[in-house]
């Protein structure tokens, strides 16, 4: 390594590392903002400038979002509707319906939760059909993943 | 969705009004000698409209704070600017959309003139000046520790007097510039 290059990266680094010196606290705020009215700027002008083109920022990661959200449900919406109509079933038949769901290895361990604080055959008609609904939904979303995807 | 409201929060919790005021400030010394404050002012609004972009490069907090990763995009965009200097005017767009003249920076001393000779008159300026604490900082940037937390311990000194120092350290080397361009002027 020739001397030039050497004494030109001690002093990038130097001078780099000086520079830096005014993004912490070793420069307090009061000398910040004389430094920046000595170059010709007005600190609370640059704040509000700056503040301003935040918030819009701010608000097009707020839109995305809220843009994502409603792409994710209007999946699963479809998800959803898209499955035949369930097929009208008794009580033990939906009892033992989520028992087969909550061993099935390919929920995860995810149904096994359910249910935990309260048994299954204390669940109306309409509650284990529901409940039947989201764990189809969570098997989907665990095998094609579609509805996690953005 | 708990991820994307916590992702939102963490912007919004920043305390942007001195993020604001140091980046910019941090951008004008990056410009150097010449560089304009109105263009610090947009270099470091659009090192913040890149990193607030989710299509761009995000900001991850566990790799450190807001600022330092501001910091190496400010880096990123000074360095392009100087590739393309070449040319009279660079055209950059603020988040409004709007599009702004980036006039091209006067921070040429330091090309024009040998590192070598900068590094030795600031060391000649320290000696004139007796300043010891400003030496032992100096010497270990020259060994490569330039972080100030292991500049005070390598040198017994406090985090304190290694601050002091360092900014005596960017007050001589204005001051060895300044001189240099006198001499070729």
């Amino acid at each position: 390594m020739d001397k030039k290059k050497t004494d030109d990266e001690v002093l990038q680094v130097l001078l780099d590392s000086l520079d830096a010196d005014v993004l912490i606290d070793a420069v307090p705020e009061a000398e910040v903002d004389a430094e920046l009215r000595a170059a010709g700027g007005d600190p609370a002008a640059i704040v509000r400038r700056g503040r301003a083109a935040i918030d819009q920022l701010l608000e097009r990661r707020r839109l995305a979002w809220q843009e994502t959200a409603r792409k994710r449900v209007a999946q699963q919406r479809a998800l959803i509707s898209g499955r035949a109509p369930r097929e009208k079933r008794s009580h033990p038949e939906l009892i033992a319906e989520i028992n087969r769901v909550r061993a099935d290895p390919a929920m995860g361990g995810m149904a096994a939760m359910a249910f935990h604080k309260r048994k299954p055959e204390e669940a109306s008609v309409e509650e284990l059909e529901e409940m039947l609904d989201e764990f189809e939904l969570l098997k989907k979303m665990r095998t094609d993943g579609s509805p996690k995807d953005k | 969705m708990t991820q994307e409201i916590d992702d939102l929060d963490r912007w919004e919790v920043q305390e942007w009004d001195i993020i604001l005021k140091r980046l910019t400030a941090y951008t004008h010394r990056r410009l150097g000698r010449g560089g304009r404050i109105q263009d610090a002012e947009d270099i470091a609004m659009q090192a913040i409209t890149r990193v607030m972009d989710p299509e761009y490069r995000d900001w991850d907090p566990a790799e450190g704070p807001l600022l330092w990763h501001l910091r190496s995009e400010v880096n990123g965009i000074v360095k392009n600017l100087r590739r393309t200097r070449s040319r009279t005017e660079e055209v950059i767009t603020d988040p409004t959309g709007r599009n702004m003249q980036m006039i091209e920076h006067h921070s040429g001393v330091v090309d024009r003139i040998n590192a070598g000779d900068i590094l030795t008159a600031v060391l000649e300026l320290i000696a004139e000046r007796h300043d010891h604490v400003a030496e032992q900082v100096f010497s270990q940037a020259l060994s490569g520790i330039v972080a100030a937390k292991e500049v005070a311990t390598a040198c017994n000194l406090t985090l304190g007097q290694v601050n002091e120092a360092r900014r005596r350290l960017s007050a001589y080397y204005k001051v060895v510039l300044l001189r240099q361009e006198g001499s070729d002027g």
